[in-house]
């Protein structure tokens, strides 16, 4: 899969969101951020083809992680973005 | 790994209306909750809602949200201008009022959010309800005392 395009990691308050580009009104009583994991993920994939298994392995690289761990953190990171609508 | 969007953060003010006046100036509009009760009786604290977007000009009676203090944000309506200086009161405050300049303004409503139901600011309803509470501004007190009381709900 593939991150959407037109979403745009922003630091904000360190905080990590995402903001639709040309989609003029930002509602933050419905934003989606990331914490610093996530968006080291965010940061490696966008605009590449990703699998949870690819960024399992990027997590490994980052972080000291079972390969277990890593893959299951993954999935159900991908799972988010996707019920998110952010990727394709 | 992700705050899904069922979940709360609430930022400090000064961190997160720092963040979106430089969004808005970027031509963003931004839209999140009011907290506190200092727009009442229109609207209630963590219920409900502001549209805001960079300011260009300024009239009295506008609802916006200013720097008046460094760091210290309040969202009021404006009930003089005198030159540069600004005079800011909340429609749910008795008495108090906020002084700055108008540089401090830095966004203005361009709808409220009321019960989910959003009011242009340049609608009818709105500006009915900006008229008569402006001039209602006396006996503030009393009403407020009376909506203080009722059922949230009701409010």
């Amino acid at each position: 899969m593939k991150i959407k395009e037109g979403f745009e990691l922003r630091e904000m308050c360190g905080e990590n969101i995402i903001v639709a580009k040309g989609v003029q009104n930002i509602d933050f009583n419905k934003i989606i951020s990331l914490n610093e994991t996530a968006a080291y993920l965010w940061k490696s994939i966008v605009g590449k083809e990703f699998t949870p298994e690819s960024m399992a392995e990027l997590l490994r690289m980052e972080y000291e992680v079972n390969e277990a761990t890593a893959l299951a953190d993954t999935q159900e990171l991908a799972k988010a973005w996707q019920d998110a609508g952010l990727c394709e | 790994m992700q705050q899904a969007q069922e979940n709360i953060v609430e930022l400090p003010n000064e961190v997160l209306l720092k963040g979106i006046t430089d969004l808005l100036e970027e031509g963003h509009t931004a839209t999140l909750r009011v907290r506190g009760n200092s727009m009442r009786p229109f609207l209630e604290d963590r219920r409900d809602s502001i549209v805001l977007a960079h300011v260009t000009h300024i009239n009295i009676g506008d609802a916006v949200l200013a720097e008046i203090a460094p760091g210290k944000y309040v969202f009021h309506r404006i009930i003089a201008i005198d030159g540069e200086n600004v005079t800011l009161m909340g429609d749910g405050n008795i008495r108090g009022t906020e002084s700055c300049t108008k540089a401090d303004v830095k966004a203005n409503a361009l709808a409220v959010i009321r019960k989910g139901k959003e009011y242009s600011t340049e609608g009818k309803h709105w500006k009915r309800y900006s008229k008569l509470w402006m001039r209602l501004t006396p006996v503030r007190r009393w009403l407020l005392a009376i909506h203080r009381r009722l059922p949230l709900n009701w409010r």
